[in-house]
């Protein structure tokens, strides 16, 4: 044996691990070999001085209360397995334009857990605009243009890190004319833009001068979400903690339609270990998809974008186009059954069928649906 | 000492006080952790407390036949890292770090050397040193075979002494 072949099995040495015995008759006398093992374990020595220095920073401490569901009431009722018919899909329509429009704004609090800053910025006459910047995605920006007083003002903020309680801003302006061409101003060359970074902790207010146009003043509240507005009255339309929505979807293979499950509209909430459930969705040809926030066994995880469910599946790409905001959860679980027979929903297997189905905990702490319990 | 499913099934039950010495004792070597694989700590901190958050929110996946409890949870931090890599570019990265007040606070040579390894074997050689995980618990973190393990631990622990070795101090052993 050379040097070479023998290196891995120096560096399995370091791992505690039984090596070959012509490698180890190697490195017992070759001395280049044991100067390398010395390195390797010098190195793992001097790695974990390093995270001794750096563990040795205090994280903050927390208080860790989870968010109350008001609606659960709502779950008990929608609990179990149940079929939208198409002759109630008006009365649906409304309910969760009702549902939408009774849903409070989360805010949670100035010294929160929140990862989203909801940023108020008032004029010295008016408000205006309010736009929620996310703590986790520093590409963000809020935008403004429009006059103030007898100035045209060009007015961005960008989020650019976290410290606790407080978030460090990026504040852009530039007065211009009518007409002028502002394509550069998000341009860190664009030197008619005054810059300025602030520290602002939400629950306070903060002042921004500037030139020409007087203070603006900056307020804002955390959020444990991020807030999807509509109308003049910003109502939030993202669905509730730990709720999954679902309206008119449909579904995409490779970018080819796959269903269209017109009509259905539903939802289920699993907001803890007695009250979870999935949507079930069956389409004739691709079987069933069950859809939940708990990690079903054999489910993969799908990315969640707004109203859409992104998964990569049995070799192919998959998604949900929904009719409404999905979750405010990046992530949720979709298990696919695609020999799924129609007639174990007790469905006739001609179109497409749309319900949900609560799920059960093994005793291995595996989630199931509970048809797969019962079978 | 409770055992890994009895933490689990209680920070499940939503016992806050069980969650939070699960945070005090994790939360410091898991910020370590992703400071080192992204390189910034505004970021690290980010990432750190949406996971503890999302754990404490929805405590879901853990599973106790796969694998050790601080395994599962380096294994979503790592997750979480690839997601933010894929979002920023090395050289947003440096910049960032360079104007960092709090570069200076791991000023080591070898914590700058492992910074200029590629990310992968940065988070195998951390876990695998620091956290002490085994071969099997370092393939499912990473989801890649087990007999892909040591040769992957190996061209890391190269890698690193390469750069190691390209500073100031010291000799190359060269193989022959």
């Amino acid at each position: 044996m050379i040097c070479i072949e023998a290196a891995e099995f120096v560096s399995a040495l370091c791992d505690g691990e039984i090596i070959p015995p012509a490698a180890a008759e190697h490195i017992g006398a070759c001395t280049a070999c044991q100067a390398l093992l010395r390195d390797y374990l010098d190195l793992g020595a001097e790695l974990r001085r390093t995270a001794s220095l750096e563990q040795s920073a205090p994280v903050p401490a927390r208080a860790w209360t989870r968010p109350s569901n008001p609606l659960t009431a709502f779950l008990q009722k929608g609990r179990g397995t149940m079929r939208i018919p198409r002759l109630a899909f008006a009365a649906m329509i409304a309910g969760i334009v009702v549902l939408a429009s009774t849903l409070a704004v989360v805010k949670v609090g100035a010294r929160s857990t929140g990862t989203v800053v909801l940023l108020n910025t008032a004029g010295p006459d008016w408000p205006l605009w309010d736009c929620p910047l996310s703590t986790l995605d520093p590409n963000q920006a809020c935008d403004w243009y429009g006059k103030i007083g007898s100035q045209f003002l060009a007015y961005r903020v960008r989020l650019l890190s976290r410290d606790g309680g407080r978030v460090r801003l990026e504040i852009r302006t530039r007065i211009y004319s009518k007409g002028e061409n502002l394509s550069s101003f998000t341009q860190d060359t664009d030197t008619a833009a005054k810059v300025k970074e602030v520290w602002f902790e939400p629950g306070q207010s903060l002042k921004v001068d500037v030139p020409g146009v007087g203070a603006l003043t900056l307020t804002g509240e955390w959020m444990d979400h991020m807030p999807i507005f509509i109308g003049q009255q910003k109502q939030d339309i993202s669905p509730g903690p730990g709720e999954i929505r679902i309206a008119s979807p449909l579904l995409l293979k490779d970018n080819t339609l796959a269903g269209d499950l017109v009509g259905a509209i539903g939802g289920v909430f699993s907001t803890n270990d007695l009250d979870r459930s999935a949507i079930v969705i069956y389409i004739p040809g691709q079987g069933r998809f069950l859809i939940a926030q708990a990690p079903i066994k054999g489910a993969v995880e799908a990315h969640v974008a707004f109203s859409r469910i992104s998964f990569e599946e049995g070799g192919h790409s998959w998604v949900f186009v929904n009719g409404i905001p999905v979750s405010r959860a990046e992530h949720i679980w979709v298990l696919h059954q695609p020999d799924f027979k129609a007639n174990a929903m007790g469905q006739n297997g001609d179109g497409p069928s749309f319900g949900n189905q609560k799920l059960v905990q093994t005793a291995s702490g595996e989630w199931i649906p509970t048809d797969a319990a019962t079978n | 000492m409770a055992s890994d499913r009895e933490i689990w099934s209680r920070i499940s039950r939503g016992d806050a006080e069980a969650f939070d010495a699960f945070y005090r004792e994790n939360a410091p070597r898991l910020h370590a952790f992703l400071r080192q694989i992204v390189g910034n700590k505004p970021a690290a901190e980010d990432i750190l407390q949406d996971k503890f958050t999302q754990i404490w929110n929805r405590p879901s996946g853990f599973q106790p036949e796969c694998g050790n409890l601080r395994g599962y949870l380096f294994g979503i931090g790592r997750k979480r890292t690839a997601e933010w890599w894929r979002k920023h570019s090395p050289s947003e990265t440096e910049s960032e770090e360079k104007a960092s007040p709090c570069h200076t606070e791991m000023a080591s040579i070898v914590g700058d050397a492992l910074q200029r390894i590629p990310e992968e074997q940065r988070t195998l050689l951390w876990l695998r040193e620091v956290e002490g995980q085994s071969y099997a618990e370092l393939a499912a973190i990473l989801d890649i075979p087990i007999g892909t393990v040591r040769s992957r631990l190996f061209a890391a622990r190269e890698a690193l002494r390469a750069v190691w070795h390209s500073a100031p101090q010291g000799g190359h052993h060269d193989l022959h």
